[in-house]
């Protein structure tokens, strides 16, 4: 395709052998390294603040495993409700394959985790401590020296601390802050699994941010190796205009294209990629190599955006479309799964839960006087925090006898019970429905369920 | 490509494969990769010695049935709707069949259908249908020979045959004739 199409051998993160070829991206300023370095401030910002802002009386998003309660932002929901999740995640990850249909890899660059604190962060405390990209390079290369060993032991012990930071916020939307600060007092061996989960995930974001940093993108993450299929030529994505750019030559050459093969867009990449080979995997969408090629057709004074946000067909000068079915299709399975987990989510607002349900593998018991027997079961679930008593009752006289086992339980906030009902028809019984209501202490209406019953013909 | 097949070292990096124009390059894999891949396997070594070949510890589906089991011991007085609950409790009425499986058919027979002691699976009890009741029947035995099982057992053991017990009422297996009187729930 192009003269460097050797480099596309191996990817630029690795040797041909396995080994690491560890990428030392350098600064890059311009008007996108700006406006994503404010996107990185406002993502870690709510990272911090959602657990402190409550609504309703809980955190903003506070998903506390140990007691199957799930606050998000004001809505309460419980384990019966996850299936919600089905629809919620997959309308989320919908509503990110139109972004990548039309906007390639904007998440990777601009809200990814792994992008948000690796550049917001982590890179911004090695690049304080250790200087720009030549500096670190060549220091990287010197043997040891005091001056390199105290640089690297203070870059590694913030860079632990800041994943201890990061590893406690996160555990904090699990436990909730209070609980957080209490454990945080106490010894270890206290909140043994929470203490672990944080060490654990301390690790892991220490070994991520440390040291494997792209690998994740290139080689673990399930959306950067899927993004190729879901992007066409009329994605925009980061591109070079090889019409204008080819064949590279000096500056002063006029038989040459506009790029001068000055490598700012390779030593700027956090991948380290040449975007000039062409729309990669290992391309993480930042729009760094825009700003370092603006940069430099600016001090040129050349026309900017010979590396550009633009599609594969407007790169090469052809047609653009922006209505392609595969938008279509991506944007309605989007709402259909946000519009179910919505609707179904108001919908779970619901103080009680109470479902009848039929017991055993006999659809009904013929008694020896004759009479007929259905067993089912009300499954009552008390959905508030605090607890609360029930009182089932047959919701009319219908010429049943129904025999609830406990009629009036008390169930604690987010406790479900099973309450078996006999149902009984006499010998001459017409009766085909059961009803029962369940009603809740502090609520007047009462919710009625209903069920089949079953008899020989 | 030459026809001479190439050495190791020779292949790294080369494109050994092109189909439609999609060259593909024999590299070695990422060693942080192969790193995970050994690993797995030592750590399967250790799980299996751990787990199966020394068990030095339970399982964790085992480990939490003992947790319920030592809560129970501790637990309060006996209540029907705790019982009641414990039947949905799959491990809880699994253990309590495997005690049943045990103990309990010298008696009342491989199917709870009746022996020497009454038929289990249907409606009629000598000394009531309710679950404290047959929780108290289990624990304390009775003068006609059932011995008392609570003391043997422990509380938490009980309750678990009582669950099981529970899950055989009213399924009518044919055997011994009822004996007692109906139980209806109340």
């Amino acid at each position: 395709m192009t003269k460097k199409a050797k480099f596309l051998k191996v990817a630029s993160s690795l040797h041909s052998d396995g080994r690491r070829n560890f990428v030392h991206p350098a600064d890059v300023k311009g008007r996108f390294a700006r406006s994503r370095n404010g996107i990185f401030a406002l993502l870690i910002a709510i990272y911090i603040l959602l657990p402190w802002v409550h609504i309703g009386g809980h955190p903003a998003v506070f998903l506390d495993i140990a007691a199957r309660r799930f606050y998000l932002f004001g809505a309460t929901f419980n384990a019966q409700d996850t299936f919600l999740l089905f629809f919620l995640l997959s309308g989320m990850g919908f509503a990110l394959f139109v972004a990548t249909a039309v906007f390639g890899r904007v998440w990777c660059g601009y809200a990814c985790p792994q992008t948000v604190f690796l550049e917001g962060i982590f890179r911004r405390i090695e690049r304080w401590i250790e200087g720009p990209r030549v500096q670190r390079i060549r220091r990287n290369a010197a043997p040891m020296s005091f001056d390199k060993f105290w640089r690297k032991a203070l870059k590694h012990i913030l860079f632990f601390f800041m994943s201890a930071a990061v590893a406690h916020i996160f555990i904090s939307y699990f436990v909730s802050l209070p609980k957080l600060w209490d454990m945080m007092h106490e010894s270890p061996l206290n909140n043994i699994s929470a203490f672990l989960w944080v060490f654990i995930l301390t690790g892991i974001m220490y070994f991520n941010f440390a040291w494997f940093r792209e690998q994740m993108c290139l080689i673990i993450c399930p959306y950067g190796r899927l993004q190729s299929v879901m992007t066409d030529l009329d994605t925009i994505v980061i591109g070079y205009d090889e019409k204008r750019g080819e064949p590279r030559g000096k500056k002063n050459d006029p038989t040459a294209g506009d790029c001068v093969d000055c490598d700012r867009c390779t030593v700027v990449c956090p991948t380290g990629i040449d975007i000039r080979n062409g729309l990669q995997l290992d391309c993480i969408g930042c729009s760094a190599c825009i700003d370092a090629c603006d940069e430099v057709m600016g001090k040129l004074g050349r026309e900017k955006g010979l590396i550009r946000y633009d599609s594969q067909h407007g790169l090469r000068g052809e047609r653009k479309t922006f209505w392609r079915p595969r938008l279509a299709l991506y944007a309605g399975l989007a709402v259909v799964g946000l519009a179910v987990a919505f609707v179904f989510g108001v919908q779970s607002h619901k103080p009680f839960e109470a479902n009848l349900l039929r017991l055993g593998s006999t659809p009904y018991i013929v008694e020896d006087d004759g009479r007929v027997q259905n067993l089912f079961e009300i499954h009552v679930v008390n959905k508030r925090d605090k607890p609360h008593t029930y009182e089932i009752a047959p919701s009319r006289d219908d010429g049943l006898e129904y025999v609830i086992a406990i009629p009036n339980p008390t169930l604690k906030g987010g406790q479900g019970m099973r309450v078996p009902v006999f149902i009984y028809s006499p010998v001459d019984g017409k009766a085909t429905t059961v009803r029962l209501d369940v009603s809740q202490d502090d609520i007047a209406a009462p919710r009625q369920v209903s069920g089949q019953f079953l008899r020989p013909r | 490509m030459s026809s001479e097949p190439l050495r190791k070292d020779e292949i790294q990096g080369q494109i050994v494969h092109v189909y439609d124009g999609i060259e593909e390059a024999d590299n070695d894999l990422p060693r942080w990769w192969l790193a995970t891949f050994f690993g797995a396997i030592l750590f399967s070594v250790f799980y299996w010695m751990f787990y199966e070949s020394f068990p030095v510890a339970d399982y964790p589906h085992q480990e939490y049935t003992k947790a319920r089991l030592a809560a129970m011991e501790k637990g309060g007085p006996v209540t029907d709707e705790d019982l009641i609950a414990l039947v949905e409790d799959m491990p809880m009425v699994a253990a309590g069949k495997a005690i049943f499986m045990r103990e309990c058919i010298k008696c009342h027979g491989n199917k709870a259908e009746g022996k020497e002691g009454p038929n289990l699976t249907d409606e009629f009890w000598l000394y009531g249908g309710a679950p404290s009741q047959i929780f108290t029947t289990i624990a304390d035995g009775t003068p006609k020979g059932m011995p008392n099982w609570g003391p043997k057992m422990g509380k938490g053991a009980t309750k678990q045959v009582t669950a099981y017990v529970l899950t055989l009422r009213n399924t009518n297996v044919t055997g011994k004739a009822p004996q007692g009187e109906k139980w209806v729930a109340p």
